[in-house]
């Protein structure tokens, strides 16, 4: 099973770009949110 | 003739494993069944509108819920996928079966001891049973019953590999599938001893023998039941993913030695993690809350994200292989969508990510802990990752043994095939709208919120009735897919077309 990717030619190639993509997309999507919640958290429990 | 060999995975197959397998997911699936329709009961009575259960009930229905959804079914089906790695996926045997048939009698009887007292209304202490609550006897000897059933049962998977090594079934290390089993079967081991610490004395104390037990002392050695037991569950159910990649797709991992280093932080780091049951507890110094929730925490999160990245790329790799190369995206365009293993499984990693894990990261930490702490965020947080992310990947996984171990074929495969996407979604509604009803404030475990007869009057935001409608629809929709799972598993079992050995 090791044998296929643990060698030299494959250690620094990206083998799943899509997958790469999709995190960084996850990542951008996320911190948006976790931004907007952030805000909403604040307006419910400190302004009044 | 004990061995036959699989005609989908080539797999040797030792007829007793095979029995042990069948039984434990049956019973699992049974009594996930019986949590699912707890579970409906207290989730329409926490939807503002329908309120259904009175309030004796809706306590009783939610031990039930948490003991058979949290401890019964997810153990069971362990217990399988304990039987699954440590002998089908060696292609050996499974050694002295009768201790495998010991555990899971003791098992069976435990639950239905807490069952029975349950339902006879002599244990409505919640699935933690936090002392000064006090149960019957019966329901402390069934837990304890139930907890030296399943460490046999994880004592097993190091009998059989042992076993294993000496019949030369591997040679380096365990295929990752077993790998990530020894790392769940190593925290049982650790898990299950807290359970016996703490629940000896609290059966004494409940008989009488035992005339006092600090409330904080309980919930410290508890929390070292209840917080690895979850960990046993990340485990098995990482394991899950990668087998149904591999056998799927034909996945691999894309570097294995990675994987392995994510499940060694596991046991190393998420069993500390433990403590964020207990942050607004005096029992820790600061000290220990900070360096737990600022830093040993994330060397946790640190692991799933390995998984959560090696994973989807192992399937794309292995999809690639097959010839899907255009652009980014086209290989997760022709993934085998239709196939429930496959749907249930890759919902159930973008599910635990981020519905479950997020929100842990947020209510781990201890500034944040303060106000989330007992509300219904965390209900919503742990739906996100027992659910919609163990669960969802235990129904994805069942749909592989079906034809590997139980030799059927699935009935209604059509409606099989969209019974994960409909789960995820009601089970997502679920988590959401309590994530949101508890971030403005709403309680866990609580019959009434709307606290009528209190000396003080104290109201919501008005949008919380929107969001724990939200919650009641998607209970509706989750128990809907709930039933489509149970029929078709028990369907298949017995009535499935069988497949040839
Ligand atoms: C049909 C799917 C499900 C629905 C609609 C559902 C709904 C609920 C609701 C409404 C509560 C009560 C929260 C409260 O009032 O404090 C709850 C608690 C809980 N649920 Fe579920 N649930 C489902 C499936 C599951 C599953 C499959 C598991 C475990 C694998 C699970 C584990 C738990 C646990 C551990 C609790 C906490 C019990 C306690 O606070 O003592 N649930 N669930
Ligand atoms: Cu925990």
């Amino acid at each position: 099973m090791a044998d296929k990717y643990d060698d030299e030619e494959h250690r620094n190639k990206i083998e799943a770009p899509g997958t790469l993509a999709l995190s960084l997309i996850f990542l951008v999507v996320f911190m948006v949110l976790w931004f907007l919640h952030f805000k909403w958290l604040v307006e419910v429990w400190w302004v009044e | 003739m004990e061995f036959r060999t699989c005609s989908f995975t080539g797999l040797k197959i030792h007829k007793p494993a095979e029995d042990l397998i069948k039984w434990n997911v049956i019973t699992a699936v049974l009594f996930l069944t019986l949590g699912g329709l707890m579970g409906l009961l207290i989730g329409i009575t926490r939807w503002p509108s329908v309120h259904y259960l009175d309030p004796t009930y809706y306590y009783r229905y939610l031990t039930l819920h948490g003991f058979d959804a949290l401890l019964v079914w997810i153990i069971f089906f362990e217990v399988a996928l304990v039987h699954f790695t440590s002998a089908v996926l060696l292609n050996t045997r499974t050694v002295i079966p009768s201790a495998g048939w010991i555990a899971y009698s003791l098992m069976l009887i435990g639950a239905i001891f807490v069952n029975i007292t349950t339902f006879a209304g002599k244990a409505d202490v919640l699935f933690t049973s936090y002392v000064p609550l006090k149960a019957s006897g019966v329901y402390y000897t069934g837990v304890i019953i139930f907890a030296v059933g399943a460490l046999t049962a994880f004592g097993h998977f190091f009998a059989n590999i042992i076993q294993a090594k000496r019949d030369g079934a591997y040679k380096h290390s365990l295929p990752l599938g077993s790998f990530g089993m020894a790392a769940a079967s190593i925290i049982a081991v650790v898990t299950l001893a807290h359970g016996a610490v703490i629940m000896i004395p609290t059966l004494l104390w409940s008989i009488g023998l035992i005339k006092y037990l600090d409330p904080g002392t309980y919930r410290l050695i508890f929390w070292g039941l209840g917080h690895p037991s979850q960990q046993i569950n990340v485990c098995a159910m990482v394991a899950a993913w990668y087998m149904v990649s591999a056998f799927v797709l034909g996945g691999k991992p894309v570097n294995e030695k990675l994987s392995r280093t994510a499940f060694v932080l596991y046991i190393f780091f998420i069993n500390v993690a433990s403590e964020h049951h207990l942050l607004v507890d005096p029992i820790f110094s600061n000290w220990h809350k900070i360096i737990n929730t600022s830093y040993v925490m994330h060397l946790a999160v640190f692991a799933s994200m390995v998984h959560a990245f090696a994973i989807p790329a192992s399937m794309e790799v292995a999809l690639r292989e097959k010839g899907y190369t255009n652009g980014l995206f086209e290989w997760l365009k022709k993934a085998p969508w239709g196939n429930p293993a496959f749907s249930g499984t890759f919902l159930s990693i973008i599910g635990f990510g981020f519905l479950g894990g997020t929100t842990g990261v947020i209510a781990g930490t201890e500034q944040f802990n303060i106000i989330r702490h007992n509300t219904f965020f965390i209900t919503g947080h742990f739906h996100g990752t027992v659910v919609v992310g163990t669960t969802l990947a235990f129904m994805a996984f069942s749909y592989l043994l079906m034809p590997y171990i139980f030799k059927r074929e699935l009935i209604m495969p059509r409606l099989a095939s969209v019974q994960p996407y409909l789960y995820f979604i009601g089970v997502s509604m679920v988590s959401i709208g309590m994530m949101a009803a508890g971030a403005l404030g709403v309680p866990r475990r609580h019959w009434d919120i709307t606290f009528s007869g209190a000396p003080f009057s104290f109201t919501f935001d008005p949008s919380v009735d929107m969001f724990l409608s939200i919650m009641g629809l998607g209970t509706l929709l989750a128990v809907f897919a709930g039933v489509i799972y149970v029929v078709v598993i028990i369907g298949s079992a017995l009535f499935g077309r069988r497949v040839a050995p």
